[in-house]
């Protein structure tokens, strides 16, 4: 335990380890060992991890032929040899006074000695000292085996402090590689996300946008639809209103003009001959013909008139009610009227069912002989239904299809068919109003099949 | 016009109508008439008031037995001139059968809220033509002014 190490070599042995850095160290302990032992070669050196000896410090020209890469030379246990080799092996000072056999370029060596630096047991470095003038003895083995002991606790606590700070900063660099990695990672996976989101979020935006748009579109029409369908109403109660006044202010003439003829035809039968009676008959009948064409005319102007609400009417109901109005019609014509499953729709109750009436009227009024026979159905189309009223009547020349729906319009003389031509027209303002077409398939001989759509129910713009 | 009858009185009759036909017709059924009368025709509520209350042109007429009004005259409406009568005491006495041809309930109820005699539609048959006579023949001779 470096006991007998003379007490100002140990003092500065101590001093070197205790202040000197790590590069010098190793230098100036082999300085101070070289110089006491007057050995012009040797080497300092240590186990590392690994178990090979490394040299941080040797006498450069050991090897002068041979380049040196760093401070530190490496001997692995594999190249342990000669004497240097056996001294670490066998754990033993050993030395030597003859030539020995060195590799090429190596310095010859004449006599050598060294030291295995043990620390409980364990080799932990050597001191290898040679060519000194003259041969080395058992005393020098004996003082240098003392140096290394002296030495041993002090540079195994060297190195165990290097290794523990080469440990640290293995770990450190561990950990920092790791947290790099990890960082690198997380900063991939973030942009990665924030890509992600923005992208989410762009398309986000796109969407509400184009909802937006739609929704601003969609009300823009539904205003605008409701805006022209207020103004259609507004216009409409104005006309009603306008008729309603105008039809009796039309009329009143009529009733003097029609009691003049009656009275005259009546006080003064006895003098009129058949002529006369025969013009006043047509005055008469010209007045009331008059009259009627009044009345029709504000029949239609106050058809669709909007007192009536809109709701869900059922249209077998409607067509019920229709049947009813005209029970006597259809008893003196032998109608059969079938009507098949009708849906809920968006109407005005009575609208509707003057509607049906006047298509059913028509359907019996116009059937040219043969009792009536007529089909109601319904189709469900998108958002609304098409009801068709089928006949097998005298049927519509093409060329009048549209004509029919004209207001006083009539394809025959009044002695052939009455009425005055309102119907279809009342029909078609009463459809209309509703949103709704309505239009007639048929052909001469063929019948006739009037078609109209109306809103299904819930479909409608709540005017 | 003088009715057949010389021995009564006859009655005096302030029709009020606009429209010439309608007035000839009326005067002519009630010259026609067994209950002996005289029509005097005013053709809108203002020169009626005035006929009844005597003004400046009015200064000589007498104060009629009825008055047929029809509803549909310029100036101040039927149902304007039936308020301004029920303002004047002595006018209100007067009874006043409605001559019209408004077929509307409402204006029904409103004349006879307003406490009319009768309300009769304008003829435009020969039997309602008679009908309507015969009414206001009734009228004449219920009244107690005469």
């Amino acid at each position: 335990m470096g006991v007998g190490v003379p007490g100002p070599l140990r003092e500065r042995l101590l001093d070197i380890f205790l202040t000197t850095p790590d590069e010098r160290m190793f230098a100036e302990v082999l300085d101070l060992v070289q110089e006491k032992f007057q050995s012009e070669f040797g080497y300092f050196g240590y186990i590392d991890s690994a178990g090979d000896l490394v040299c941080p410090s040797m006498t450069r020209e050991i090897f002068a032929r041979c380049d040196v890469i760093g401070k530190d030379i490496v001997f692995p246990r594999s190249v342990w040899g000669g004497l240097w080799g056996r001294i670490l092996v066998e754990q033993v000072t050993l030395f030597k006074n003859a030539p020995h056999a060195t590799p090429e370029g190596h310095l010859p060596l004449h006599r050598s000695l060294g030291t295995p630096i043990l620390h409980r047991q364990k080799l932990i470095g050597q001191i290898m000292l040679a060519n000194r003038d003259r041969d080395y003895g058992e005393h020098d083995a004996l003082e240098l085996e003392q140096i290394g002991n002296l030495i041993s606790p002090v540079l195994a606590a060297r190195l165990q402090r290097d290794e523990m700070e080469m440990a640290l900063r293995r770990t450190n660099e561990s950990l920092e590689g790791m947290v790099a990695e990890r960082t690198r990672r997380l900063t991939e996976a973030n942009d990665r996300l924030t890509g992600e989101i923005s992208q989410r979020k762009a398309a986000e935006e796109r969407f509400r946008l184009a909802v937006e748009l739609d929704i601003t579109e969609r009300k823009r029409a539904a205003d605008a639809l409701s805006a022209q369908a207020q103004e259609l109403r507004r216009s409409n109660e104005e006309l009603a209103r306008f008729a309603y006044v105008s039809s009796h202010d039309l009329k009143e003439p009529l009733r003097a003009l029609s009691l003049h003829a009656q009275l005259l035809a009546s006080r003064y039968s006895q003098r009129l001959d058949a002529e006369a009676k025969g013009y006043l008959d047509l005055l008469i009948a010209g007045a009331s013909r008059m009259r009627g064409l009044i009345d029709d005319l504000l029949s239609y102007a106050a058809a669709g008139k909007g007192e009536e609400a809109l709701g869900p009417v059922c249209c077998t109901d409607s067509v019920r009610q229709a049947m009813d109005n005209l029970e006597t019609t259809i008893g003196e014509s032998g109608a059969v009227i079938h009507c098949g499953e009708l849906p809920v729709v968006d109407a005005r109750p009575t609208q509707l069912c003057q509607v049906f009436q006047n298509l059913i009227g028509n359907a019996i009024k116009f059937s040219g002989g043969s009792p009536p026979r007529i089909r109601i159905s319904s189709t469900a189309m998108d958002r609304e239904y098409r009801i068709s009223v089928r006949d097998s009547g005298i049927g519509i020349r093409k060329e009048y299809h549209e004509k029919i729906f004209e207001v006083f319009r009539r394809l025959h003389g009044s002695e052939e068919y009455p009425g005055s031509g309102i119907g279809l027209a009342i029909c078609k303002k009463i459809i209309e109003l509703h949103g709704g077409r309505i239009w007639v398939e048929s052909d001469v001989g063929k019948g006739s099949e009037f078609l109209f759509t109306v809103p299904s129910h819930r479909s409608t713009l709540i005017i | 016009m003088i009715a057949k009858h010389p021995d009564t009185q006859p009655h005096k009759i302030l029709l009020v109508e606009d429209d010439w036909n309608d007035a000839r017709l009326i005067e002519q059924m009630l010259n026609a008439s067994e209950v002996r009368n005289k029509t005097y025709t005013v053709r809108d509520g203002e020169h009626a008031l005035a006929f009844l209350l005597k003004g400046p042109i009015f200064a000589e007429t007498p104060t009629p037995d009825l008055i047929l009004l029809d509803l549909n005259i310029p100036k101040i409406n039927g149902f304007e001139f039936l308020d301004e009568l029920a303002s004047f005491p002595a006018l209100a006495q007067i009874p006043v059968a409605i001559l019209t041809g408004s077929t509307s309930p409402d204006d029904k109820a409103r004349c006879i809220k307003k406490g009319v005699a009768a309300y009769l539609l304008k003829p435009d048959t020969v039997e309602g033509y008679d009908s309507v006579r015969k009414e206001i023949e009734t009228l004449l001779l219920t009244s107690t002014r005469h």
